[in-house]
């Protein structure tokens, strides 16, 4: 899968899990980009990731996603 | 060896020498000097041993954890280590809280059996060595950070001398290569340093210690001095603990910074925190971080949570039914942060489920209050609402705070509250009443001068956003020079040493 395909994916992830149409990720986005995005909500948008790409991410991983960009470089890995 | 001591700086002014006599590649054998002196001094032989057994054992399970990972007995490697280290913690601080509720329980059914109190001796600062140990062994299982294949570097990182005190909680993949690296001579982080240093000594030995004597006080004898003088005595307390531990955290950060190393912050201007949520995002941030990363979320993401998750959505919607596993969690999370800060009731109730219930109940209800606000037509964005909201969370820290300090147990934080409702005296405001209550004249006159420093600075940051150390080094030379000596003068003319009013020992030190 291409990166621009996982990008378009996930837009579709976040734009489900934080109930807003407009959000559009991009490599450089974090959780300070997103006003909803605590850590509450990371791990219903960790899961909700998960079972959309069919991937399992382990809690390291969940811990130090640094941003979007990280995401996706795990996703690739992975599918 | 407290780190307000004499003995503490002059160890670190002769380890800052031999670090940067040394080459850079054995610079961290100085540090490691300063753990085994830090280590000996503060700890019983039985309590050393206790404390080399646990390091050992996390050295192993590590390094094997590195060869095994994603193999089969990983899984199993990382509970023992996890469980080992998490029942030495609990067993030599807590056994006692233990016993007292198995004797007390076993009294309330009649059954005649009483287990003898036993004390087992617990290594200095137990409670953030053993987090950071777990957290470095979950961390290697995971594979976000590489176990230490040197034993002595291993020994420097997991008993850095300045966080056996009071923290900083630091992660092995965030500050491990840090700590163990030698550093070159940095002048300006040298000097930033060292005014870390005073800064954290002024907020512990000119504030938290002359607050600390009319908190004691009043807590001592709240039978005898009621109403008004337990209502303050209670804000006081949060003023005393404030000054306290983030003034010990300033000190760690201060004398890392001397060796060139950078720790996590551990306090963000907290009291100006428009909710409790935001406030424990603010204040004590390393152990809420450890908590979040090493509890809550694997709590969450862990198969039966997912259940939970599933089927609250499907009873009450999706908004809130997402939330219910969160709250679940959040609830296991509060009542181990109140567990950590000390096996009593006090602690697990008043500063622990206490602020959970609350940080729920304040999503819980975000609806309701959103519409009453809208209705009202209350303007929030005002300086006037978000002054209402940081008194709100202030008020609702300080009611916590008051079963925290009840050293007593829960009962005589609730005895506490009692004696504070009793009667309503604001005149002892101005009658004179609280001169002579643990302080004279002077002494408060001193509290509020330098309560007014540590107000204005924050203020400062808030709206810059840059710390006060690095706005003052931008000043004339003079002017920077004469608020140095200014605060020197300070910490040596109004600090409260030696015989008689000698300086506490840290709040936190005891967890």
């Amino acid at each position: 899968m291409e990166r621009a395909e996982i990008f378009a994916k996930l837009n579709e992830v976040f734009q489900d899990v934080f109930d807003d149409e407009d959000i559009t990720v991009t490599e450089e986005t974090t959780s300070a980009d997103i006003e909803d995005w605590d850590s509450h909500e990371h791990i219903n948008l960790i899961v909700a990731v998960e079972k959309c790409f069919g991937i399992k991410f382990n809690m390291g991983e969940v811990t130090t996603m640094k941003n979007v960009g990280a995401m996706v470089d795990l996703i690739a890995q992975r599918i | 060896m407290s780190i307000t001591s004499f003995e503490f700086f002059v160890m670190v002014a002769l380890l800052v020498l031999v670090y940067y006599a040394l080459p850079l590649r054995y610079r961290w054998v100085a540090l490691l000097v300063g753990n085994g002196i830090f280590w000996y001094k503060g700890n019983s032989k039985a309590a050393l041993v206790i404390m080399l057994a646990m390091g050992i054992v996390t050295y192993v399970l590590a390094r094997l954890l590195e060869e095994k990972r994603e193999q089969k007995g990983a899984k199993e490697l990382v509970t023992v280590g996890v469980t080992l280290l998490a029942a030495c913690m609990i067993v030599c601080r807590d056994l006692g809280f233990f016993v007292g509720n198995i004797n007390g329980l076993c009294n309330l059914c009649h059954i005649p059996f009483q287990m003898p109190d036993v004390t087992i001796p617990s290594p200095m600062g137990i409670s953030y060595f053993a987090l950071i140990w777990i957290g470095y062994l979950l961390d290697v299982y995971w594979g976000v950070a590489h176990a230490e294949k040197n034993a002595l570097k291993f020994a420097l990182f997991c008993g850095y001398f300045p966080f056996m005190t009071s923290g900083p909680i630091i992660s092995f993949r965030d500050s491990g290569a840090q700590i163990t690296a030698g550093h070159q001579f940095d002048y300006e982080q040298f000097c930033f340093g060292l005014q870390r240093i005073l800064w954290g000594l002024m907020k512990k030995l000119i504030i938290s210690q002359r607050l600390a004597a009319y908190v004691d006080l009043v807590y001592g004898s709240y039978n005898t001095l009621v109403g008004t003088y337990v209502l303050l005595a209670m804000v006081l307390f949060v003023l005393q603990l404030y000054t306290d531990f983030s003034g010990c955290i300033d000190i760690v950060l201060g004398v890392s910074q001397l060796f060139g190393i950078t720790l996590p912050e551990n306090f963000d201007l907290p009291f100006l925190s428009k909710n409790l949520s935001e406030f424990w995002r603010r204040w004590h941030i390393t152990l809420g971080g450890w908590l979040r990363d090493y509890i809550l979320y694997p709590i969450l993401k862990s198969d039966l949570f997912q259940t939970i998750g599933k089927k609250s959505k499907k009873k009450f919607g999706k908004k809130f039914g997402k939330k219910v596993p969160m709250w679940i969690g959040l609830l296991i999370s509060w009542f181990l942060i109140g567990f950590w800060h000390g096996g009593g009731w006090n602690y697990i109730l008043g500063d622990g489920l206490y602020f959970g219930i609350l940080i729920i109940l304040g999503e819980m209800l975000e609806p309701f209050t959103d519409k009453v606000i809208e209705k009202l037509r209350i303007r929030t964005e005002t300086f006037g609402y978000r002054l209402f909201q940081y008194v709100r969370t202030f008020v609702l820290f300080t009611i916590g705070l008051s079963f925290f300090r009840a050293y007593g147990g829960f009962m005589e934080g609730l005895r506490i509250w009692k004696s504070a409702l009793f009667e309503f005296s604001p005149w002892i405001f101005f009658d004179g009443s609280l001169i002579g209550a643990g302080l004279d004249a002077k002494d408060w006159n001193i509290v509020i001068v330098f309560m007014a420093v540590l107000a204005i600075s924050g203020i400062i940051r808030y709206y810059t956003g840059e710390q006060i150390r690095v706005l003052v080094a931008r000043q004339p030379i003079v002017f920077r020079w004469l608020l140095y000596v200014a605060l020197f003068a300070s910490v040596i003319v109004f600090g409260c040493y030696g015989i008689g009013y000698d300086a506490q020992s840290f709040i936190y030190q005891q967890f």
